[in-house]
């Protein structure tokens, strides 16, 4: 089955595979081929996609899952608030790492700003 | 003479340096239009699969009624979100949205509520004792989504508190390299048909879904969402034709200052050019007046 990972940004990714698994208010869930047309809510947590053996674990931080189609045209898409990859990292670590570097780039952001004021403050003064 | 030769020439090196200033934004200003664009088919997925949930939601949940959705009987004070640019240098681009959203206000002649993206629109609006009390600046270059968040959540707040009864979004459509157009749209209540009458039925009956949670919880998680990805498509679109502006504005400028220099150029020469020629004059005249000398000696 096709899936996808979309954020409001850009698409995250997309491909084919077995299984995914994601977490809704009420639970953890999967979905297989064929699997009845589906949509939750997602809370955040992981997004496993697992294809054969190898498994990708994106890390969402809300947004919906749809599931529907037939049994040879089945799609899952995930509408994500925020996705990013989360490697092999656990849920609460790959939440609490995304909540770190959200940190830090909102003090980057500050930084630059304040670069550019102390920056432009000189030619300002020469009028 | 020489002195008005020195004037010229210090005009041309001036205009040369403006010239420099106003190539070089050109450029980068071309080369931002294109990652500006990329971002803004990027973000296309998400905003239509969003509109084609949403139909499938309120297909599903059959009458749908939700506070976003709701028109308002009676609308006493209207909503305008204004997304413009930080800086200037960009020919028309934020004074034609400015007027258009200004003109807005002014014609429906309601009470408004103003929410201003863009150091622009701040400034303009403040200067003229608008009342602006949510603005933003520095988004403009690279919106990211949680910009069009606290954005969007501004203004959904509002209209959810009765606070406005209606809220319009203007920005700059972005409709491709050559045109730019401001635009205005109905942001809320959400423009129900939208997302309820179109298409299907496509691939024959389309079974039940399950929902996971409610129905109804799911659209309202749904339809904030929505409001954020219809901002901040406006937002990159209205990033894209900034650029798209600001390039073209600097297109003007350079080859209006390669005119100017031409001009100043060839009115140089020609004193140079009258200079010389006086010189040899007095060459001349100071030549002849000796040999008309020494022949009347002789």
């Amino acid at each position: 089955m096709n899936v996808s990972i979309v954020s409001p940004e850009k698409k995250v990714w997309e491909g084919e595979a077995e299984m995914v698994v994601a977490r809704s208010p009420e639970g953890e869930f999967a979905i297989l081929r064929g699997h009845i047309p589906f949509l939750a809510a997602l809370v955040p947590g992981l997004v496993k996609i697992k294809s054969g053996s190898s498994e990708d674990r994106f890390l969402v931080t809300g947004g919906v899952l749809e599931a529907s189609g037939t049994r040879d045209d089945y799609h899952v898409i995930v509408l994500a608030d925020d996705a990013e990859d989360a490697g092999d990292l656990s849920r609460e670590e790959a939440l609490r790492q995304m909540a770190e570097r959200k940190r830090e780039s909102d003090a980057e952001d500050r930084g630059e700003a304040e670069l550019r004021v102390a920056m432009a403050s000189p030619e300002l003064r020469r009028g | 003479m020489a002195q008005q030769l020195r004037v010229i020439k210090r005009r041309i090196s001036s205009v040369k340096s403006t010239q420099k200033i106003t190539r070089a934004m050109e450029l980068i200003a071309s080369s931002r239009i294109i990652k500006a664009q990329q971002r803004v088919s990027a973000a296309r997925p998400y905003a239509e699969e969003m509109r084609r949930l949403m139909g499938t939601v309120a297909k599903k949940a059959g009458n749908i009624d939700h506070p976003l959705l709701k028109e308002r009987d009676e609308i006493r004070r209207v909503g305008t979100v204004v997304i413009t640019a930080d800086r200037g240098l960009a020919g028309a681009y934020n004074s034609n949205v400015i007027r258009l959203a200004e003109r807005d206000l002014q014609a429906h002649g309601k009470e408004y509520m103003l929410f201003l993206a863009g150091k622009k629109a701040v400034n303009y609006f403040k200067f003229r004792d608008y009342d602006c009390e949510h603005s933003w600046t520095g988004m403009s270059d690279r919106p990211k989504i949680e910009d069009a968040r606290e954005v969007a959540r501004a203004a959904a707040e509002a209209f959810s508190k009765g606070e406005v009864d209606e809220v319009r979004l203007v920005y700059t459509r972005y409709e491709s390299a050559m045109t730019q157009r401001p635009v205005k749209v109905q942001l809320l209540p959400l423009p129900k048909d939208e997302f309820t009458s179109e298409e299907e039925p496509s691939r024959g009956p389309q079974p039940s879904y399950v929902f996971e949670p409610e129905p109804e919880e799911i659209l309202d998680a749904l339809l904030p969402r929505y409001l954020e990805g219809t901002v901040l498509q406006g937002m990159l679109e209205a990033s894209a034709s900034e650029h798209a502006a600001r390039r073209r504005a600097m297109k003007a400028a350079t080859d209006n200052a390669e005119e100017l220099i031409d001009n100043l150029t060839r009115v140089y020469n020609q004193a140079r050019q009258a200079e010389i020629t006086t010189e040899i004059m007095e060459v001349v005249g100071g030549a002849e007046a000796l040999t008309g000398a020494a022949i009347q000696e002789a």
